[in-house]
């Protein structure tokens, strides 16, 4: 059996990649939603320093892709194991080093990495003009470009959960930005 | 041929695991030639199910651990056929 043949009988035992693409769209939002935070947070209070914002936009990244994958690791292994222990009440049998739970192993440690690395990888999208602008770029301009990102992001999550829940694309892509939007006037409210 | 020719199992199958791969797995061990599941009675959490596997020479150990491999629990062995013929 090749690893494609067995991945899909995994999803076909726990029926994970419902999760795993719920998990990607939730994370990826909050995510980006941070470091959007983070940058309009930067903005406002006048950081001229690109190498500050990226240390910063960096930590956030990590900090928020290490709580996505821990978070998720430790509660889908505790729910499978429940899961499990029903099963093996049912089957009046353990069931340990059988193909079930290969597939439930195999679910949530592959659940946990989706919620840690869609974060991570969404906030790096969003500091990506930080961290490749040519010198001699207007500070202001880099926020813009990051801000457009920003934005440019939840309107692609908008588009892909309006596929996936086959609802209007467009409006699901619209409420995921006017949420940008909000975060971004509350945080200037602060100022 | 003295090997098992047939053998019908009483099986628990639990919701997770599809019959179809179930079947199409045991149909891959050497020796089987025929699989059939017959589901009689569904739970909660497990399928009740009748196991004929027919083949020539079947060894019971290697498919019993193919069938608990899968998470499935062997409940009885209702039937077995040896020799020559199978009696119907």
């Amino acid at each position: 059996m090749n690893y494609v043949e067995r991945i899909t009988k995994y999803d076909r035992i726990t029926k994970m990649s419902k999760m795993i693409r719920r998990y990607f769209v939730m994370n990826a939002f909050d995510g980006a939603l941070t470091i959007f935070g983070v940058l309009i947070g930067g903005f406002v209070a006048k950081i001229t320093d690109p190498t500050l914002i990226i240390k910063l936009g960096l930590a956030t990244s990590i900090a928020v892709g290490i709580s996505g994958f821990t978070g998720t690791f430790f509660t889908e292994s505790a729910e499978r194991k429940l899961e499990m222990k029903q099963i093996e009440a049912a089957v009046y049998r353990k069931l340990d080093k059988t193909e079930i739970h290969r597939a439930y192993t195999f679910a949530s440690i592959s659940t946990a990495l989706v919620d840690g690395l869609s974060p991570f990888t969404a906030s790096l999208f969003i500091l990506f003009p930080f961290i490749f602008a040519p010198a001699g770029i207007a500070i202001e301009n880099i926020y813009f470009m990051s801000f457009a990102l920003a934005i440019i992001f939840f309107f692609l999550l908008g588009l892909f959960l309006g596929k996936i829940s086959k609802e209007n694309m467009l409006l699901t892509a619209l409420k995921l930005v006017v949420a940008g939007i909000i975060c971004m006037v509350a945080i200037i409210l602060l100022d | 041929m003295a090997g098992i020719r047939r053998i019908l199992l009483d099986i628990l199958i639990p919701l997770q695991v599809s019959s179809i791969d179930l079947a199409t797995d045991i149909s891959k061990i050497s020796g089987v030639d025929n699989v059939d599941i017959s589901i009689h009675e569904v739970e909660r959490k497990v399928e009740m199910a009748k196991l004929t596997i027919v083949g020539d020479e079947l060894d019971f150990e290697t498919l019993k651990s193919a069938i608990e491999n899968k998470g499935v629990s062997i409940q009885s062995v209702d039937r077995v056929s040896c020799g020559k013929n199978i009696i119907d």
